[in-house]
């Protein structure tokens, strides 16, 4: 139980015992004047109080004190027999230990009790408490004694059992009104804070005291009935004095009414002294309770407040330190009105800040304080480190950040030197609060009160908030101060430069941005713009068009195109614009730019823009003149240029004063050798060529220049070389009007010269040939006309009519022609083409295709239809040809035949064909027809009586399947002689066609031989092929081929009873030989011939077992002639015969 | 298994003939009596092969095979013509027109069946082979 307030140790335990031993007996011994015999009881016991009082604040050591002097006071009580009636001694000792002990436990139980249920507060701290201490501690507790007490005095013999009820009821209310008393009294004393001991109050007490001493005179000793006086008086010290107050007036009013009382004086009167003395304590219980209670509540009420006063108080502080802080410009002055706020409105004595230095002695250097005098800290040399020195509070809290409070520097004044001075001003308890940031501490916040144990946990937090928040404060400020200090500097330089910038001597800088819709805008712009353009520069920043309106309109484009470009490349910007400024002045502006890439990727142009216009007024000037320079210059040279052309300058008696360069190198002289020579011998000769006289000519010209202003002779070069020059001769006067010089200028024209005496030659040339041609002309004209009658002969005598034309006239026609077409001799001619067609259709018909064909310079042939002169039509042969395929229509000259006759034999003939090819046709198509008819009822029968004997068809009894045979044997040759019928008439018609196409002959070979080997089986014969290898392909008609194969196999088996049929084939000069020999009966010579016919059989015996059609070999035949080949038979009656066919490999075109 | 045949033919007894041996090999025989009907046939049955008679009335045998052979469906299926083999050129034509191979008429009963497998696509005609 660590009561704060109770200090254990301050006394010695054994002092303590032993006092409250002391206090005890004599307060026990006091009271034992007013007792009730018998026996010790008393209504007035202050000692209860006090035992109540002590161990409460002791502890149970007090215990022991309670019991010696309980002990003590009876025992001598009853040993002194004067008053006690019991006689022995030992009861005596015993009666009085237990009457101890029953104190004791009394004091103990309420002891405990109280300081169960005020846990940690002051037994009088608050009303609840007041009620316990009164309840439980004075009636409660106070009743553990009476009841030991009194029945160890009956135990002890010394009171009958008739007085326990009084008797415990006295002994009852006098501990409780003892404790009521004395209990709170001592308490009060003992917990009373340190009194703001003004004078006022003194007086206020000494006035209470008096008042109260007074009424308790008139009251208990006077009998004066005002007892109610006393309630002010209560209430006064409750309200104004507190605990302390109320319970010394208590004990004041109870000690003076009781010893009134005991004098008989007081109000409360009864029966006996004891009845008045109960009457008393129980208006004292009453009162005092009252008054304890109160007093309790104002405690409670005045605690309250002054928490709640403290609380404000430091809130208030906290709120003006916070203000501060907000407001603080400067670090210094911040911590020392922190200082000072924190002890004026925070109310505390002192208050001082320290950083924590890191120099070698650690120390901590006060840098605000209030409260102290100046360089009282500094003096001081608070240290930090770990060490003796720094082993105070304000060292603890720097190394571990943590606050500490210290609650009464008295106990320790000397633990920290700060607190030792402190101390001295008044300081009792101190609270040292870091000032840490970022897990560093800067320093520390002292701050001590004038009370004790004035730093409460909620007080300590507070001022921890507000040690944090300095501290924040101080970090801002440094922050911010290292700011401002940057924002100064920056500033300045800010200023510097525009400063810079606006005072520039005509120009101004600027920096301007391209926006993403094109337009331009001015991010900054020094004052000189205002003087070169007229504007200001807030309206231009706001509004780059201004600027950009006074460039003239011309040079717009370009600067578009030159921004495009610098913005597109990122190169520098460079132009000289020319801008009208708003007072109207044009001038020339020289912008300079160069593009960056801002950090947000825009492009930004840094610029300066001067004034050149000074400048290029002067480089105009300068301009003009070069151009006036480089336009004489150019008159001059132009002047040089005409000397493409001789000048030359000679005074009137012939001498040379100048010839130009073109002229000395024209003539071959230099300017030294011509200069100062006479013209002629130099530059002209004696004579021209033609023999004009020049040196006459000469003196003529220098006579009178203006005669021969143009004049045209001949020079020479150097070389003698003669040359034509046209000059111009012009006079140079002297200021006189005399002839000073002559100005001669020439050009060459000695090629001219020389074109003319070509043409004038060719002129003569040509003049001679006319003549020559002349006569030839006249020599061709006889020999044409002789031409001409020779022709004319020609083409009257001609057996065709003979027409020329010309642009689609007759222009002469011979006489057979006339007789053609039906017209008069001469009729013809002259007349137009069209009178030979039929209609005028055909006419344009004909021209077009005629004329071109013409054109291709071919003979036109062609069969057309032309009318006589009386209408009717006939059908020539014309020949046309153009004399000039250029030019057709100039001429062209024609044959005609009259056909008329030739096309009818032609379309007899051709009706015949055609009648000829229909019968064919019908012969066709009889034979296409007649094979298909004659073969479909076949296919029934064969097909049907196939079926029938394969049984397919149901099971046959062997009659039915002998004639069922018959029937098919006789339907197999009825087809064999149709096809072979077919054969033949195809043949013989000449409807035969074979087919030509490439196949290989062994194959069809072997697969006749398979088809015939069941029959040579049947028969017993073998067969054997015989093919050689370089048998392969054939170009013929297969089918017929195989047909022909099997047609020759077959007979060869036919005719052969018994041996072999052998078959054999090779290639001898590109033809296949087949063989077919058999080991038959042979033939007879006289047979052979016949073999070939159709219808023809071998007539023997054997004929009948032969099946045959008899047309089998002679359709072999035509087919194999056909082919292009051969067939032979060569044969032994009774031994075999052979049949050898040739065939080509490929048949030849005749085929 | 697939073991149909088209006979398209307007005789009636070749007709009979020609069913009476093909069925009695195990072959389903339709049969159709003119070109129209037998290409309806045709696409509608997908027959295995189709036995074209050249002479025909309306649409002639090589006009049917050429249509036949436009179908694309019926490409597998063999054209046999079976004719009664008159002009040269004929042979050509027909060939040339799509069919695969042809049997002349008269046919021959014992054999016809045989030469019939042999057109037919090789697996059908070894089921069925003699």
């Amino acid at each position: 139980m660590n009561n704060p307030d109770i200090k254990p140790g301050s006394f010695s335990s054994s002092i303590a015992i032993l006092a409250v031993a002391v206090a005890y007996a004599v307060l026990a011994k006091a009271s034992f004047l007013l007792t009730i015999p018998p026996g010790n009881i008393t209504p007035i016991f202050p000692a209860a109080g006090l035992a109540l009082a002590a161990v409460v604040i002791l502890g149970p050591k007090a215990l022991m004190g309670v019991w010696i002097g309980s002990f003590l006071a009876n025992t001598l009580f009853f040993l002194d027999g004067s008053t006690s009636p019991v006689q022995s001694g030992p009861i005596n000792v015993l009666i009085g230990a237990l009457i101890g002990v029953g104190a004791a436990l009394g004091a103990a139980a309420g002891a405990f009790f109280i300081r169960r249920f005020c846990k940690d507060e002051h037994p009088l701290q608050s009303g609840k408490n007041v009620l316990l201490l009164i309840v439980v501690g004075a009636f409660g507790c106070g009743m553990i004694s009476p009841t030991f007490g009194v029945l160890s005095l009956i135990w002890g013999g010394i009171l009958p059992w008739e007085r326990f009820g009084y008797s415990w009821v006295t002994w009852w209310v006098g501990d409780a009104v003892g404790t009521l008393v004395v209990a709170p009294l001592v308490l009060a004393w003992q917990h009373r804070h340190a009194f703001r001991t003004h004078l006022w109050s003194r007086a206020e007490a000494v006035v209470l005291g008096s008042a109260t001493l007074l009424a308790c005179f008139f009251i208990f000793f006077r009998n004066i009935p005002c007892g109610y006086g006393l309630l002010p008086l209560i209430l006064w010290a409750a309200f104004r004095f507190g605990m302390c107050g109320a319970s010394t007036i208590g004990a004041i009013i109870a000690l003076l009414a009781t010893i009134g009382a005991s004098r008989g004086s007081s109000p409360f009167v009864g029966a006996t002294t004891n009845q008045s003395l109960l009457f008393l304590n129980s208006f004292l219980g009453v009162t005092i309770t009252s008054a304890l209670f109160m007093a309790g509540m104002m405690e409670e009420r005045k605690q309250a407040a002054e928490r709640m006063f403290k609380l404000n108080r430091s809130l208030r502080a906290i709120s003006e330190c916070n203000q501060a802080l907000i407001h603080a410009s400067d670090e210094m002055a911040l911590l020392n009105r922190i200082c000072r706020l924190v002890t004026e409105i925070g109310g505390y004595r002192l208050a001082w800040v320290g950083f924590a230095e890191h120099d070698e002695h650690k120390s901590v250097k006060p840098v605000a304080q209030a409260g102290f005098e100046d360089g009282c800290l500094e003096a001081l040399q608070t240290t930090w480190a770990d060490t003796g020195r720094g082993q105070g509070p304000i060292g603890a809290t720097i190394r571990t950040g943590q606050p500490r409070v210290v609650h009464d520097i008295s106990a320790n004044p000397d633990g920290a030197p700060g607190s030792a001075e402190a101390f001295k001003r008044g300081a009792v308890s101190s609270l040292v609060l870091p000032l840490k940031t970022a897990g560093r501490v800067l320093g520390v916040l002292n701050i001590y009160s004038e009370k004790s144990d004035d730093f409460d946990p909620e007080e300590t937090n507070l001022l921890i908030a507000l040690a944090d928040d300095l501290t924040y404060g101080v970090v801002a400020l440094r922050t911010r101060g290292q700011q401002g200090q940057a924002e100064t500097a920056l500033r300045e330089s800010e200023e510097r430069l525009r400063l810079l910038g606006d005072n520039l001597p005509d120009s101004y800088v600027y920096q301007c941005t391209q926006e993403a819709n094109g337009t331009s805008r001015f991010l900054c712009l020094s004052a000189g713009v205002e003087k070169l353009h007229g504007l200001k520069v807030d309206d231009v920043l706001r509004d780059a068009t201004l600027l950009r309106s006074q460039i003239a309109p011309d040079l717009l484009p370009a600067l578009q195109a030159a921004e495009a470009a610098s913005l597109s490349n990122l190169t520098d910007f460079t132009m000289e614009l020319r801008m009208q400024s708003a007072d109207g002045q044009w001038r020339w502006i020289q912008v300079c730019s160069r593009p960056r890439r801002s950090s947000a990727g825009q492009v930004v142009w840094d610029g300066v823009a001067t004034d050149i216009t000074a400048r290029k007024q002067a480089d105009e000037a300068r301009q003009a003149m070069e151009q006036r320079l480089a336009e004489s210059e150019r008159e001059y040279r132009e002047l040089v240029m005409l000397a493409n052309s001789i000048i030359l300058r000679w005074a009137p008696d012939g001498r040379i004063t100048f010839l130009n360069e073109f002229g000395q190198r024209f003539f071959g002289y230099t300017a030294e050798e011509i200069c100062g020579r006479h013209i002629v011998g130099a530059l002209v000769p004696e004579n021209e060529t033609d023999g004009r006289d020049l040196r006459s000519l000469i003196q003529k010209i220098s006579d009178d220049p203006q005669k021969f202003e143009r004049n045209i002779n001949e020079n020479m070069r150097r070389t003698g070389e003669r040359v034509w020059i046209d000059w111009t001769n012009k006079v140079v006067a002297d200021a006189e009007g005399q002839i000073k010089e002559i100005l001669s200028i020439g050009s060459d024209i000695t090629e001219r010269k020389q074109a003319e005496e070509q043409v004038r030659r060719l002129n003569q040339d040509l003049r001679r040939h006319a003549e020559t041609l002349e006569q030839r002309v006249a020599e061709r004209t006889s020999e044409l006309a002789a031409i001409n009658d020779e022709q004319r002969a020609i083409f009257e005598s001609a057996g065709t009519g003979i027409v020329l034309l010309r642009n689609r006239v007759i222009v002469r026609s011979n006489r057979k022609l006339e007789e053609i077409a039906g017209y008069e001799p001469g009729e013809l001619a002259g007349k137009s083409t069209r009178i030979w067609y039929p209609d005028e259709a055909s006419f344009q018909a004909g021209r077009e295709m005629v004329y071109a064909r013409l054109a291709t310079g071919e003979t036109l042939r062609r069969e057309q239809q032309m009318a006589r002169k009386d209408g009717t039509l006939y059908w020539v042969r014309l020949s046309l040809r153009a004399f000039d395929p250029n030019d057709p229509l100039k001429g062209a000259v024609g044959i005609v035949e009259d056909i008329t006759d030739e096309r009818e034999a032609a379309e007899n003939l051709r009706q015949a064909l055609e009648a000829a090819q229909a019968a064919d046709r019908i012969k066709s198509a009889f034979l296409a027809t007649m094979s298909h008819e004659l073969r479909t009822p076949l296919n029934s029968i064969i097909g049907f009586t196939g079926i029938l004997i394969q049984g397919l068809a149901g099971p046959l009894n062997p009659e039915q399947h002998k004639q069922m045979s018959m029937v098919q044997k006789s339907s197999r040759h009825l087809l064999a002689l149709i096809n072979d019928v077919l054969d033949i008439s195809k043949i013989e018609a000449g409807q035969l066609n074979l087919a030509r196409a490439p196949f290989e002959l062994t194959p069809s070979i072997e697969k006749m031989v398979k088809l015939i080997t069941p029959l040579a089986e049947q028969k017993g014969i073998g067969v054997e092929m015989d093919i050689a290898p370089e048998v392969g392909a054939i170009v013929s008609d297969q089918r017929r081929l195989e047909q022909v194969i099997m047609n020759l196999l077959g007979n060869a088996i036919k005719f052969t009873e018994k041996g072999r049929v052998r078959v054999a084939c090779r290639l001898e000069n590109d033809h296949y030989l087949l063989s077919f020999a058999d080991t038959g009966i042979g033939m007879k010579p006289e047979e052979i011939p016949g073999l070939f016919q159709p219808f023809h059989q071998i007539d023997s015996g054997l004929t009948r077992k032969h099946e045959g059609t008899g047309l089998g070999l002679s359709i072999c035949k035509k087919i194999i002639d056909l082919m292009g080949g051969s067939i032979d038979v060569a044969s032994q009656w009774g031994q075999g015969s052979v049949f050898t066919v040739r065939l080509p490999r490929q048949p030849g075109e005749t085929v | 298994m697939n073991n149909r045949l088209l006979i398209i033919e307007d005789n009636e007894q070749n007709m009979y003939l020609m069913r009476f041996l093909l069925e009695k090999s195990g072959f389903t025989v339709i049969g159709a009596e003119n070109g129209k009907k037998g290409i309806e046939m045709a696409l509608q049955c997908k027959p295995l092969a189709i036995l074209l008679d050249i002479q025909l009335p309306e649409m002639n045998g090589y006009e049917v095979a050429a249509e036949l052979k436009k179908h694309r469906d019926l490409d597998e299926a063999p054209i046999i013509a079976v004719t009664s083999y008159a002009m040269v050129g004929d042979r050509e034509q027909i060939l040339a027109a799509g069919a695969t191979g042809y049997i002349e008429k008269p046919i021959n009963p014992e054999t016809f069946v045989a030469e019939i497998i042999e057109y037919l696509p090789i697996k059908q005609g070894a089921d069925h082979a003699a």
